[in-house]
């Protein structure tokens, strides 16, 4: 069984969306929130591409993983139109072994810059925090 | 304080819409055998769907009952605490934890119809300058 701990500071590669107001809509429909062209605060977690890049690299099995705690810090508001360019980092990882369990608790760290005429302007940063339950002993 | 207000029951078709809306399609969510085979009683909500709800909930808050004006979300936590069933009914709610001339600190909880806290949060809003 892997343990990310080596991976720490690790960053997928980077990727980029576009933001339309075709999919802010289709997001505040499905969340109950009043349509506007400004993404709503947990819009972001549909950049999740740095995170399933880590999950298949290291074969995590989702069936093993639970997603505990998310957090965001927003620095500049997302809106329709907006090109973005976003990575994810193997941000922390703690372990713990107990008789025949092992359990990583791991923080996935993604940066989200937009691009704004030639600037490339900070969004926030959101941090996933997940368990990985596996039996057996790490290596 | 922060009144409980409820959100619409949770049905298979709010699970379908944001699986849409999110592209999380991740079957414990939306098929009720492979939520089974893992393990689970039934299908269950994304934590996501009820972090989207809590933060709405803030926003509202901060907005029209508070009456803050140009206040803006800098920080947004949810810690997922209990699984959402589908026909849970949730209601959200909470307590102002912090406040300054240019800070707001709200702490919410989602509490479903047997009064279990299913996911807490913490949301810090500051006065635009």
């Amino acid at each position: 069984m892997l343990s990310l701990k080596p991976f720490i500071g690790h960053d997928s590669k980077k990727y980029r969306d576009k933001i339309t107001s075709e999919r802010i809509t289709k997001f505040c429909q499905a969340t109950g929130v009043s349509i506007s062209s400004v993404a709503p605060p947990t819009f972001l977690t549909l950049f999740r591409q740095g995170e399933l890049e880590h999950v298949l690299k290291f074969k995590i099995d989702l069936s093993h993983l639970l997603h505990t705690e998310q957090e965001y810090e927003y620095e500049e508001p997302l809106s329709a139109g907006d090109q973005i360019i976003y990575s994810t980092r193997i941000k922390q990882v703690l372990e713990k072994q107990t008789p025949g369990t092992h359990v990583q608790f791991v923080i996935f760290e993604t940066t989200v810059h937009a691009e704004r005429l030639s600037d490339l302007v900070l969004i926030g940063k959101s941090r996933a925090t997940v368990v990985i339950r596996q039996k057996g002993s790490y290596d | 304080m922060i009144e409980f207000k409820p959100v619409p029951p949770i049905s298979q078709e709010i699970l379908q819409e944001y699986a849409k809306a999110s592209g999380d399609f991740n079957p414990i969510h939306l098929d009720e055998e492979t939520a089974k085979q893992v393990g689970l009683p039934g299908v269950i909500a994304h934590g996501m769907l009820i972090s989207a709800f809590i933060a709405e909930r803030a926003l509202e808050f901060i907005l029209q009952e508070s009456q803050k004006k140009n206040y803006e979300l800098k920080f947004f936590q949810t810690r997922f605490k209990a699984k959402v069933f589908l026909g849970d009914c949730l209601s959200i709610g909470g307590v102002v934890k912090e406040e300054s001339e240019t800070t707001c600190v709200l702490e919410l909880k989602c509490k479903n119809q047997r009064s279990e806290i299913t996911t807490t949060a913490l949301a810090k809003f500051k006065k635009i300058v």
